[in-house]
């Protein structure tokens, strides 16, 4: 965290010499095996494509990242809900875990249609999927951390008559944070995916115009470098999310004493 | 010295009776904690407790302050009504402090718990800063007692040192005013230096308050240097105990007296009588 100014060159520069050397060798292959525009366009075409339809792609990433911030959100607060019940109720848990399971083993692409199927071509679809492919991190972490708790704390509070409410507002809950942001760090990643895959499903010329739609249409236009365009904007969503997750955990874990190796 | 004791304004005997007769702790897996313990403490005593790994002290410490379930046995406090009020302290092996409070919030955990039960004093209009600002001066009284610097006061458990926080977690244990302090290897993870500094704190604190301790260890001179019995388990079976008659304090040439080693050698007998 000390010094940021002086390493910044230091992380600067390999992370710009790589992106040289990768663009020169995408110009090479090109050039060397005559490949046509439509398989692998070259990079300034890309850049080109990427300035001439910049309003569609910062609201297409803008659509995108919304549905994934409200989804991850919604499934931050469903998944510590049903992590706190299921902490508390052991034969709930029991019975319940198999089915949140499913939730993490079901491919994404299986619900989503499913899904448009019964909420329509809108924007609350695609935060729907996201949630699913949200969630089970969240309740797993959650879960888990909430019965982590330290056993001589949680002597403490029982030494102190502390019901179980109270153990779990003032100990429980607080001791799960740590566990509960590393989930949320896995979630975050999944997040944008799944609201890309939302956006596929919905497809153009419904309420919805995310990163997926655009690529969607792209695709049957075959403007391969809006395509490849279109792919770092949506790399440039899940960054931003990323960082925005992992601002809020390191914002919050400075009051624990457990170092988040961000 | 002044301040740390006088805010509470119920008038309670120091120090807590303990009269226990027959006491047993089989656990739920067959396994036997200790077995047919009779024991009576006096209130204000000092006692240690020692013994081996797994002969069941830390067992009886649990069963005193209402942890662990007897399966038969009588136990009775004087006065009676065990750990609900605050009346009794623990202190644990680790600090075991939260990590998300700083030292003073750590200290007034007790007082948020036990706030319905102990009476706090009320302030008019029944505001809520009130209470807070009381819970912030007695523990801070408390953090001062155990020799912390205000500047500490704020600072979260990570970044005070492993004897700090041992002495959080004392004041944490004594600001409630507890009858009876139970305290399971307190040192036990600490270097003998601090080891040294922090037996004499709680044997401060006792020569000043004079409520009830019992403190459980596997170190024989740290039993016997501050407790005045010692008594001695093994196989969960109380095998007898040593009468320390030695004034406080006991630092100094106190501690390096025959006596003492005398009352040592006594419990190092028992012990190995016991086939420890």
């Amino acid at each position: 965290m000390k010094g940021g100014g002086r390493h910044l060159g230091g992380l600067i520069l390999p992370v710009v010499l790589v992106a040289t050397i990768v663009v020169f060798c995408w110009e090479a292959i090109i050039w060397a095996g005559d490949i046509h525009r439509v398989l692998l366009p070259r990079p300034l075409e890309v850049v080109r494509d990427a300035w001439e339809q910049r309003r569609a792609l910062l609201l297409g990433c803008m659509m995108t990242g919304w549905a994934a911030i409200a989804g991850l959100t919604a499934s931050i607060l469903l998944g510590t809900t049903i992590g706190i019940v299921f902490s508390q109720f052991r034969r709930v848990r029991v019975g319940f875990f198999p089915y949140v399971m499913f939730l993490q083993t079901v491919p994404i692409i299986g619900i989503a249609p499913l899904l448009v199927t019964w909420s329509g071509y809108e924007f609350r679809t695609v935060v729907y999927v996201v949630v699913i492919i949200s969630l089970f991190p969240i309740i797993n972490s959650v879960t888990t951390g909430l019965m982590a708790t330290e056993p001589q704390l949680k002597d403490l509070f029982r030494l102190y008559g502390a019901g179980r409410i109270r153990t779990l507002l003032k100990l429980r809950l607080p001791a799960a944070v740590p566990y509960m942001l590393v989930g949320v760090r896995t979630s975050g990643g999944l997040a944008v995916i799944g609201a890309i895959v939302g956006d596929f499903f919905i497809g153009f010329g419904g309420q919805h115009d995310g990163l997926g739609t655009l690529m969607l249409s792209w695709l049957n236009q075959q403007r391969t470098a809006s395509l490849i365009a279109a792919m770092f904007a949506s790399a440039v969503v899940g960054l931003v999310l990323y960082g925005l997750v992992n601002l809020i955990a390191v914002t919050l874990l400075k009051r624990w004493n457990r170092v988040f190796d961000a | 010295m002044e301040g740390a004791g006088n805010h509470q304004c119920t008038v309670r005997p120091k120090g807590m009776e303990v009269a226990a007769t027959g006491l047993s702790v089989r656990f739920a897996d067959g396994s036997v904690g200790f077995e047919n313990v009779d024991l009576q403490i006096d209130a204000g005593q000092f006692v240690g407790i020692v013994g081996p790994s797994g002969c069941g002290k830390t067992t009886l410490l649990r069963v005193l302050a209402g942890l662990q379930s007897t399966s038969s046995g009588t136990l009775s406090f004087n006065p009676p009504g065990k750990s609900q009020g605050g009346q009794l302290g623990f202190v644990f092996q680790k600090a075991a402090l939260m990590p998300w409070r700083n030292a003073w919030q750590n200290v007034a955990l007790p007082l948020e718990l036990t706030r319905r039960t102990i009476g706090e004093p009320k302030t008019e209009g029944g505001e809520e800063s009130g209470p807070i600002v009381d819970r912030y001066a007695r523990a801070c009284d408390w953090l001062r007692e155990v020799g912390l610097q205000e500047a500490d006061f704020i600072k979260r458990p990570d970044q005070l040192s492993g004897g700090m926080q041992m002495r959080v977690s004392i004041a944490r244990a004594l600001v409630t005013n507890p009858a009876m302090l139970l305290l399971d290897e307190p040192f036990s993870a600490l270097d003998d230096l601090l080891r040294t500094r922090l037996g004499m704190l709680v044997q401060r604190l006792w020569m000043h308050e004079k409520r009830t301790v019992v403190m459980v260890t596997h170190n024989i001179q740290e039993a016997v240097q501050l407790s005045q019995r010692v008594l001695v388990m093994n196989r969960g079976n109380l095998e007898g105990e040593v009468e320390v008659d030695l004034p406080y304090p006991r630092e100094g040439s106190i501690a390096r007296s025959p006596k003492l080693l005398h009352c040592m050698e006594q419990v190092s007998d028992l012990l190995e009588k016991a086939g420890a």
